[in-house]
């Protein structure tokens, strides 16, 4: 079966600096899965080249079967690939519903209809749909606040409302919980756990191993650039070099290194 | 219809309306154009000689300056835009000094000696065209263009990413900015009934920058009330002569220290929208 998100023997070099060395891994069509770490294991690094803001050194993303490797950033969109930016990067000056028309483009055909004065026209789809995602997510009350003036939490979830209007097929979450409060972060899941019920794949940086272990399915743990381990957490959080990853005890196969 | 002073004005600030927005498409991007008197200078120059050598009409002859100095921004902005920041500002600079140059050693527009104009149009005209035009800039304020120009503005890796041709947004801003410089130009050349190429020196363009910084570039608004605003100030300052500039000049630095984002901002546009509150009320 074709995996919905593909990586194989991604390999990125900063010059002589080896941030990523082989890391291949599969994400199934609506499945839930974390990209699991120490600081410094190359995670957002993957999400940057899957996202195409670093060119790859060596190696294929893969979407539903097809190579987006040599694909430009801004076209990456167009193939189901949205992510988030970990220190959430919200057009500062515009209001909450003007973000969301941003995360429109893709699906708001693109260059043709740039040049439409919707702005004018309350009643025009695109308000509506902003709006309507507005309601969804109960932020209704926002939609005119400059996202300046929000509260951080509240930011999160207008960032995360603006990377589904682009009908993501896939969709790269860096830190979606960081700086949460525990009832943000259950609704954070819940909202999750539905958006993959949609079929849309998750794929999720995260540190609050609580947050991954209830929603995610699936794990895998990079350290030093490299997959040490993958499959449920209770499988990974037995395995040994996992346990070395994290705690920074060394492992026979270190010592026999 | 009004004194000769009074139209002159109104037409000096008409022109520097136009003005204020050919260099605020590209700012409102985070794109700093110092150069935008020499695309002044190319519609001027344009649009004078068409309309002397050929007899076209001077609106047809404004068009036509118009088309050229869009291709020029067109065909320079491509490796220009390349590059940003002080770097883009400099080279913009660089551009206007350029084109002025080359004005000034053209023999068939007169190089130095200037460019008597036969055809004349009058304030009316004038102020007409630049109702017109705000008209349309306003409606362009309206779509996702303008949007994408604010967006980029604030993080334009985040616009690449949700598939805006970053680099193609910018491009239409300075080539749509250049294109409006040339129409000021051949408003003036008409009104003037003259062209010097000293006459659109570096100043021009530096005042055009001023007009969009001190008006603010968060609203559509912000260029005309700038425009307005600077365009006004001087006469206001006209009684003390020899110190008018010095007044002038300080009043300069002191706004922007105090009021860095400008005159109209996106905030005061929404508070005059919806004075009783700052968002919608909750629905559940």
């Amino acid at each position: 079966m074709t995996y919905a998100l593909e990586i194989r023997d991604l390999v990125k070099n900063f010059g002589s600096l080896e941030v990523t060395r082989d890391v291949s891994f599969g994400v199934n069509k609506g499945e839930r899965m974390a990209l699991i770490g120490p600081n410094g294991a190359g995670k957002t690094t993957i999400f940057n080249l899957i996202s195409g803001v670093y060119p790859v050194t060596s190696g294929q993303i893969l979407v539903e079967g097809t190579d987006i490797t040599d694909v430009p950033s801004k076209k990456r969109i167009g193939y189901g690939v949205s992510r988030n930016f970990q220190n959430v990067r919200l057009m500062r000056h515009l209001t909450v519903v003007e973000n969301l028309i941003l995360g429109q483009h893709i699906t708001a055909g693109g260059v043709a209809n740039m040049m439409q004065p919707f702005g004018m026209f309350k009643r025009h789809k695109w308000w509506k749909q902003a709006y309507e995602a507005l309601e969804e997510a109960r932020l209704t009350e926002y939609a005119d606040e400059t996202v300046d003036a929000l509260p951080y939490g509240l930011r999160k979830q207008v960032d995360l409302v603006r990377a589904l209007l682009a009908d993501p097929k896939i969709l790269l979450l860096d830190e979606p919980a960081a700086g949460l409060n525990p009832t943000e972060t259950d609704e954070l899941m819940r909202e999750l756990k539905m958006v993959a019920e949609n079929g849309v794949t998750l794929l999720v940086v995260e540190h609050d191993m609580h947050f991954v272990r209830n929603l995610c399915e699936r794990v895998v743990v990079l350290n030093f650039g490299e997959k040490v381990a993958e499959g449920t957490m209770e499988e990974v959080e037995k395995d040994p070099k996992v346990q070395a990853a994290y705690l920074g005890v060394e492992t026979e196969e270190d010592d026999a290194a | 219809m009004f004194s000769g002073y009074i139209d002159g004005l109104i037409v000096i600030l008409a022109i520097n309306v136009i003005m204020a927005y050919s260099a605020a498409l590209p700012l409102v991007a985070g794109q700093l154009n110092l150069g935008t008197a020499g695309f002044m200078a190319v519609g001027a120059y344009v649009a004078a000689y068409f309309s002397n050598e050929y007899g076209l009409p001077i609106g047809v002859a404004i068009l036509i300056g118009s088309m050229v100095s869009g291709f020029i921004a067109l065909l320079i902005g491509i490796p220009v835009l390349r590059t940003s920041g002080i770097y883009l500002a400099l080279a913009t600079f660089a551009l206007g000094q350029i084109l002025v140059a080359v004005f000034l050693n053209l023999e068939i527009v007169g190089a130095a000696q200037g460019y008597p104009v036969y055809g004349y149009i009058e304030m009316p005209t004038i102020a007409i065209t630049t109702i017109v035009l705000v008209l349309a800039l306003f409606v362009l304020s309206q779509t996702r263009f303008w949007l994408y120009l604010t967006a980029i503005k604030n993080d334009p890796t985040v616009c690449d990413l949700f598939g805006i041709e970053v680099k193609n947004v910018q491009l239409a801003a300075f080539v749509l900015g250049g294109m409006l410089a040339a129409v000021a130009g051949g408003l003036q050349a008409h009104y003037l009934s003259y062209v010097e190429a000293q006459s659109f020196g570096a100043l021009v363009s530096i005042y055009t920058v001023l007009f969009v910084i001190l008006g603010g570039t968060q609203t559509v608004l912000g260029p005309l009330v700038g425009a307005a605003f600077f365009t006004f100030l001087p006469e206001v300052f006209r009684s003390g002569e020899e110190w008018r500039y010095a007044i002038f000049a300080a009043f300069i630095i002191g706004f922007m220290v105090l009021r860095p984002q400008g005159m109209v901002t996106a905030n005061m546009m929404r508070r005059i929208k919806n004075p009783f509150g700052s968002g919608r009320k909750a629905s559940a």
